[in-house]
């Protein structure tokens, strides 16, 4: 069932109901009070007519009387005293009828007054005894059509006022189910956008309700998707991009090797240029696995992992090119404002950051930054990394030719290099800080460059709250 | 006399490559890896055929490289990994002759240098080998003293070998090439073609069959060369 049927049909079923019953209520309270007002004042007249009737003569002097002559005595005082619509009754017997109605069956009447439908009009019957002589009583008969009549136009009016509200009512109901329907539509018509990929349309509801809340949440799931899309398209796109040149070599040097007559030498050369080349795109695609991994949040792992260690296992890899170029390569740790350099093995034991992560992950992560300050470094420069286990936070630092401020807020995007030839010669990706960047999200962190040109580079790698309240169970249960 | 290339390209491997192979094919090459070295070295010297511009550099974009050098009369080949529309326009409007997107094919690279010099070149370019001599001018062809008479098709099936040494070059190639792609003749037609090069000349001995693959003008001189610099 559609939403305007649904709503049309609540509001009018309730609109019916309440003006049934109310509508019943008071229509039927307004006959009752009418008929028992014409009641009271009929009794009352009933009450005068008969003070009057009492002074014809005492209980005595009636009960001294024979029974016809009192009868007659009686039928003459009461066509005297009492008007056209009243009737003597003795017993169960009409004597007197002064009423324009025949009169049959009175003892039926028990209550103190009952409305009868004769013909068109509606009359009113009461009966009361007299009190001497006993055995009569004076029967009233009173034609009350017009108060009928009076209820009915009141009944008439007030349907007429149900008609009215109910009317109303319908009409503001279907305006504002007009309105609710129309923002329906508009949000199922940009839903209908989204599905099919267009996400320029935006919902504008002014009004403020939950159709509101709705469409603004419409609104930031397309802006959303939208830029996830733009991302990934970006990324795809950089992606194509930085592979044409590994592929330009192989391709060119393959080609070469096939068709053209070369030297010794230069057949070596290709083959070293092709093996460089795919080596790149190995690299490339493998960074791009482990980014795209992390864009899908497939499940990281949540293990302690020792930093120390990890960082001395990475240093442990590049050992023979650090010293090839003779630079200087530092752990240090950060223990009370004091920095203190060298991890003996017995100190080992007792000094241990560790937070819980994904080990692979970790070492990815701390192997980029490491490389990127290898790639910054001159021969002879300094690389620190520094552990501060109190601020869980992990400072890697070098004296290279560190980043202009123009490219900083860039160098984590994907592919983004800021010097792309040297960048190249160097095996550089172009991937190594967007992969950085997204580990450390991942891992509920913050990663932050500060890098001055000429003076060097500094990567800040803050551990957040998720790893500070497990690593802390860890370290209390070690 | 041999064509003097200027490869402007940052990346060494795919620099290497171009060098390489135009080497091979008989050209001279010089390479910069630089935007405002290659701007300095046209400033120098202005004697180069050809340049070969990859149009992202570091130092100087290569797009602000093409105006100096067509000033100076030195035609400009964009090589590029951009293939968008809008690069592609912006670079052949600001007077580049022609425009190759990366990957590209050796093959294409050459066929496309060989066709611009071909358009502003030196127009009585004399080509060379041993005894052979081919002016391109007159189309005239001499070997030792004697002045040899070719057919037109023969003519042109010498010159593309000539300009492609040490590059093997299929039959159909061959056919594209120096019949056109329009031609519906068999590969049979070159081998007949190469058959009657190699009686009427004899340092068409060069022209060696690969089996299985095409032909092959063999100039050892090329590779001595090559081997002398290493």
């Amino acid at each position: 069932m559609r939403i305007r049927t649904k709503i049309t049909g609540l509001v009018a079923g309730v609109l019916l109901g309440a003006c049934a019953v109310c509508g019943t209520f008071a229509v039927n309270q307004y006959m009752n009070i009418s008929v028992e007002k014409a009641a009271a004042v009929e009794m009352e007249k009933l009450e005068l007519a008969e003070r009057v009737f009492g002074q014809t003569g005492t209980r005595e002097e009636f009960e001294r009387m024979g029974e016809v002559a009192r009868d007659a005595y009686l039928k003459y005082q009461f066509e005297r005293c009492y008007q056209k619509g009243y009737a003597l009754l003795k017993g169960q017997e009409c004597i007197k009828n002064m009423t324009d109605y025949e009169i049959s069956a009175p003892q039926a009447l028990k209550t103190p007054y009952v409305v009868q439908k004769q013909g068109e009009s509606y009359l009113l019957i009461m009966k009361r005894e007299l009190p001497y002589p006993r055995g009569f009583w004076v029967m009233s008969v009173r034609d009350i059509t017009s108060t009928w009549a009076e209820g009915r136009a009141q009944a008439k009016n007030f349907l007429i006022v149900f008609l009215c509200v109910f009317g109303v009512s319908m009409g503001i109901a279907a305006i504002v189910t007009g309105h609710i329907l129309k923002a329906l539509e508009k949000l199922r018509v940009q839903a209908e956008q989204i599905r099919e990929g267009d996400f320029s349309g935006k919902v504008m509801l002014t009004s403020r309700d939950e159709l509101r809340d709705l469409s603004d949440s419409l609104n930031s799931m397309s802006d959303q998707i939208r830029q996830q899309i733009e991302d990934l398209e970006l990324l795809l796109g950089a992606m194509a991009h930085e592979m044409k040149t590994p592929l330009t070599n192989i391709m060119g040097y393959a080609d070469s090797l096939l068709h053209v007559r070369l030297s010794e030498r230069q057949r070596e050369q290709s083959l070293e240029a092709i093996c460089r080349s795919a080596g790149r795109l190995n690299q490339m695609s493998g960074k791009l696995l482990q980014l795209i991994g992390l864009y899908e949040n497939q499940e990281i792992e949540n293990q302690p992992v020792d930093l120390e260690e990890l960082i001395r296992r990475v240093y442990q890899e590049k050992e023979e090119k650090l010293s090839e170029r003779n630079i200087d390569f530092q752990i240090l740790r950060r223990d009370g404002g004091k920095i203190r350099g060298g991890a003996e093995p017995e100190d080992q034991e007792k000094w241990n950051m560790s937070v819980r992560g994904d080990q692979l992950l970790l070492t990815s992560l701390f192997d980029n930054l490491v490389s990127n300050s290898l790639k910054a470094v001159e021969d002879g420069g300094q690389i620190q990394v520094i552990l501060d286990r109190e601020r869980r936070l992990v400072c890697v630092r070098d004296n290279g030719r560190g980043i202009p401020p123009e490219d900083l807020p860039h160098v984590t995007k994907a592919f983004y290099m800021v010097d792309k030839s040297r960048s190249r010669r160097q095996q550089g990706s172009g991937l190594g800080l967007a992969l950085a960047d997204r580990i450390v999200k991942a891992h509920g962190g913050k990663m932050k460059i500060e890098s001055r040109p000429g003076e060097g580079t500094e990567v800040l790698v803050v551990f957040g709250a998720f790893f500070r309240r497990d690593g802390n169970d860890e370290e209390t249960r070690r | 006399m041999k064509y003097k290339i200027l490869v402007i390209e940052d990346d060494r491997d795919i620099s290497n490559l171009i060098c390489m192979n135009l080497e091979t094919a008989g050209y001279e090459t010089a390479a910069v890896y630089d935007g405002n070295e290659a701007a300095k070295r046209v400033r120098e010297d202005s004697d180069y055929d050809l340049a070969l511009v990859d149009l992202m550099l570091p130092g100087r974009d290569g797009f602000s490289l093409i105006g100096p050098l067509t000033e100076r009369r030195i035609p400009v080949l964009c090589l590029t990994a951009r293939g968008d529309v809008d690069s592609k326009v912006r670079g052949l409007k600001m007077g580049a002759e022609d425009y190759m997107v990366k990957p590209f094919e050796i093959l294409e690279l050459l066929v496309r240098v060989e066709k611009i010099l071909g358009r502003t070149g030196k127009k009585n370019a004399l080509l060379t080998f041993r005894q052979l001599k081919v002016d391109m001018g007159s189309r005239r062809v001499w070997e030792g003293e004697a002045e040899v008479g070719l057919k037109p098709m023969e003519f042109r099936l010498l010159t593309v070998f000539l300009k492609n040494r040490n590059i093997m070059l299929p039959r159909d190639r061959l056919l594209d090439l120096v019949w056109g792609e329009d031609f519906l003749g068999e590969s049979r037609t070159v081998d007949v073609h190469v058959a009657k090069l190699r009686k009427k000349l004899k340092s068409c001995e060069a022209i060696v069959t690969v089996p299985r693959g095409g032909y092959l003008f063999e100039d050892d001189q090329a590779v001595r060369e090559e081997r002398k610099r290493s």
